[in-house]
């Protein structure tokens, strides 16, 4: 059934930006971290920031409304739960993914002149730079799947593989996923060499290292992809890309497939009317103020753009409501 | 109660920026009033709004996704009840503030930097334009306003001949005033800019013979008018630092006569300044977007009102966060 809309619901949204722009500026200076040993007045805050006095004292008191620090006596500290998830140290951190989210919405403050031209609008880097950016998105992109991937492969069914190339493969967290489910099975990791040392540490700490290959490269810009793998997983890739950009991609691991191997693209499949699963539409508009030509697809789409260069015996194997649905095809 | 925050509230909690966006760039691009007037394709839309095609198609499935819109075999039409709250002739026009929050959002983005440097961020424009923004600002004024009688009679009686108004932007509290005192004259003060709009919506309350109007910048050296009865200052004190309020006050003060009061309409914070919710969120507006802005408690006000001469503060807590009204008289002469 379609709802009804009151104006308070429609304002309640139009306000969500407060809470959120709250949450993402104090994991930028990092206020929970510097506040997780003991309570601190403000003054005391805004000095181990290096922040300015008074509006370090309207950043603590609006997170103090919001729940996210309890203030006794002038005092601030981080309300229960707070340090486990929002600090770097934390033992269930999503730090990083909130830091990321920063950068994304700031971009999408923009979307309305996103609209009217096409393209993303540069908003510039905020106070951490563009390069401590980047490694949060990469490094958000483990937060986001760190869970769910086990659960994800294993409902694919038993996996089996000899030589497994992971296109794009960021921190490693489905490759590692996938070593763990194929005892014995190898993989090779491909990715930007600014991204591999992060990779490399999430290997390491999973003690899987001696079964991995980690190849820097651009699949953009490269000829060619690691070859003689019998499967290419390719996660959370797709939507970055043009569909023309993804004949490109799907015909370069076709090259690097042995006959008969196959190749798994993980990412939000909409249905064809484009506004289901909801996330994929919203996924869609986080494409536009963020990339030249990203977007989502349907299942339609990129059985296409698969077919197109090769592929057969396209299926939709999985389908979800977040980034989780796959789509498999056959090389030969 | 404090809550026990998890990582998947957490994690939603930061999403929030996602829905808000879409639904503030969608009234900044004026998609509701389009549509209202007539359902529309995408290619159909984006051609109305001038804008990108691909762009448009994915704003507008995001909004039907979100059930703002309806997407029936490709035509695009407004969700039930949204009309009311988001077109230019809602019935419950919300319009305004959308816009307003949509520049709002860009400060808001920054607020990182903010903090470190103290100094506002003060985005550019909107895709509407600065005046359009202006016009936007001014509507929500008359939106706050429309609580104005409600507030006033909750005073309780009160007397005067001779009030005046400092910062009065459209009039619509001055307005409320005259009707609630039959027979009281009002001087209406505000920017040269600001008082063409004031002196519109006199004209419309049919009370331009009880009024006069008076240009003028508050913080400027002018001094004000003097004899008055009554000041009125509503949601001006948060554009302020403590010490421009105790400068307004101070004039305040010498403008009125002996047993005469001043009222202050603001946002009026507990002690602890973290509540109420609305107006911790409001000082972090008044931080990225102005130079001195805050929010204050009634402690603050009170001491500040002392500073410029003033006695018996008393606090009224209204019953929307932006309506608290501070009240204190001028007791004696100052000392020259």
């Amino acid at each position: 059934m379609t709802k009804e809309w009151t104006p308070d619901e429609l304002l309640e949204i139009s306000r969500a930006y407060q809470r959120t722009s709250l949450i993402m500026a104090a994991a930028e200076l990092d206020v929970f971290a510097v506040l997780a040993g003991e309570p601190k007045s403000a003054e005391q805050l805004a000095s181990d920031l290096e922040a300015d006095r008074r509006a370090t004292a309207v950043l603590a008191d609006a997170l103090a409304a919001l729940g996210l620090l309890q203030k006794i006596d002038g005092q601030y500290s981080p309300a229960p739960g707070i340090v486990e998830a929002l600090t770097a140290d934390g033992e269930a951190s999503i730090l990083s993914y909130v830091l990321h989210g920063a950068s994304c919405a700031r971009s999408w403050a923009h979307l309305a002149d996103s609209v009217e031209m096409g393209s993303p609008v540069n908003t510039g880097p905020g106070i951490r730079g563009a390069e401590a950016e980047h490694a949060a998105y990469i490094e958000a992109m483990e937060v986001v799947n760190r869970q769910s991937a086990p659960e994800v492969i294993a409902s694919l069914g038993p996996p089996t593989f000899e030589h497994l190339l992971d296109v794009g493969g960021g921190p490693a967290t489905w490759s590692i996923a996938f070593a763990r489910a194929v005892p014995g099975g190898r993989v090779t990791l491909f990715d930007q060499p600014q991204v591999l040392p992060i990779s490399k540490k999430h290997v390491e700490a999973a003690a899987l290292t001696d079964r991995f290959t980690f190849v820097p490269g651009d699949f953009y810009t490269d000829e060619a992809l690691p070859s003689g793998v019998d499967l290419a997983w390719v996660s959370a890739i797709v939507h970055q890309n043009s569909r023309q950009q993804n004949r490109e991609l799907f015909r370069k691991v076709h090259v690097a497939l042995a006959a008969g191997g196959h190749i798994m693209v993980r990412d939000v499949v909409l249905d064809d009317t484009r506004t289901s699963p909801p996330f994929g539409a919203m996924f869609a508009v986080h494409m536009l103020v963020r990339t030249d030509g990203g977007g989502t697809f349907t299942f339609a789409e990129l059985r296409e753009d698969l077919e197109a260069v090769g592929f057969s015996d396209v299926e939709l194997v999985r389908t979800a409501q977040d980034m989780s649905s796959v789509v498999r095809a056959r090389k030969g | 109660m404090t809550e026990e925050w998890t990582p998947g509230s957490l994690r939603e909690l930061a999403f929030g920026y996602m829905s808000s966006g879409v639904l503030l760039a969608a009234a900044e691009l004026d998609i509701f009033s389009t549509l209202d007037r007539e359902p529309a394709s995408a290619p159909k839309l984006a051609a109305m709004l001038q804008a990108d095609l691909r762009a448009t198609t994915i704003l507008a499935d995001a909004l039907a996704a979100l059930e703002l819109l309806e997407k029936r075999e490709d035509i695009y039409s407004l969700a039930p009840g949204v009309a009311d709250a988001l077109t230019h002739d809602g019935s419950d026009n919300q319009l305004p503030f959308m816009q307003h929050h949509a520049n709002s959002l860009r400060s808001w983005g920054r607020l990182a930097e903010v903090t470190q440097s103290g100094r506002p961020a003060v985005a550019g424009p909107s895709i509407r334009g600065p005046e359009a923004d202006h016009v936007a600002y001014q509507e929500i004024m008359d939106v706050n306003a429309r609580h104005a009688p409600e507030v006033i009679a909750a005073l309780g009686a009160f007397e005067f001949n001779h009030f005046l108004d400092i910062g009065c932007g459209p009039g619509t509290w001055a307005i409320s005033l005259l009707h609630a005192v039959p027979g009281a004259h009002a001087t209406l003060y505000d920017r040269p800019d600001v008082l063409p709009i004031t002196r519109k919506h006199v004209e419309a309350a049919g009370l331009s013979s009880r009024v006069t109007f008076l240009e003028g910048d508050y913080l400027g050296d002018d001094p004000l008018p003097e004899g008055f009865d009554l000041v009125w200052i509503s949601a001006v004190a948060h554009l302020n630092s403590r010490q421009q309020n105790r400068e307004l006050f101070a004039k305040a003060h010498a403008s009125l006569r002996t047993g005469g009061q001043l009222m202050i309409r603001d946002i009026v914070m507990d002690d602890a300044r973290a509540a109420p919710f609305f107006g911790a969120m409001f000082s972090v507006t008044m931080l990225v977007r102005t130079e001195t802005g805050g929010t204050y408690s009634f402690r603050e006000f009170e001491e500040d009102l002392a500073v410029a001469g003033f006695e018996r503060a008393e606090l009224f807590c209204g019953e929307r966060p932006m309506d608290s009204v501070i009240r204190a008289r001028r007791m004696d002469v100052p000392p020259k």
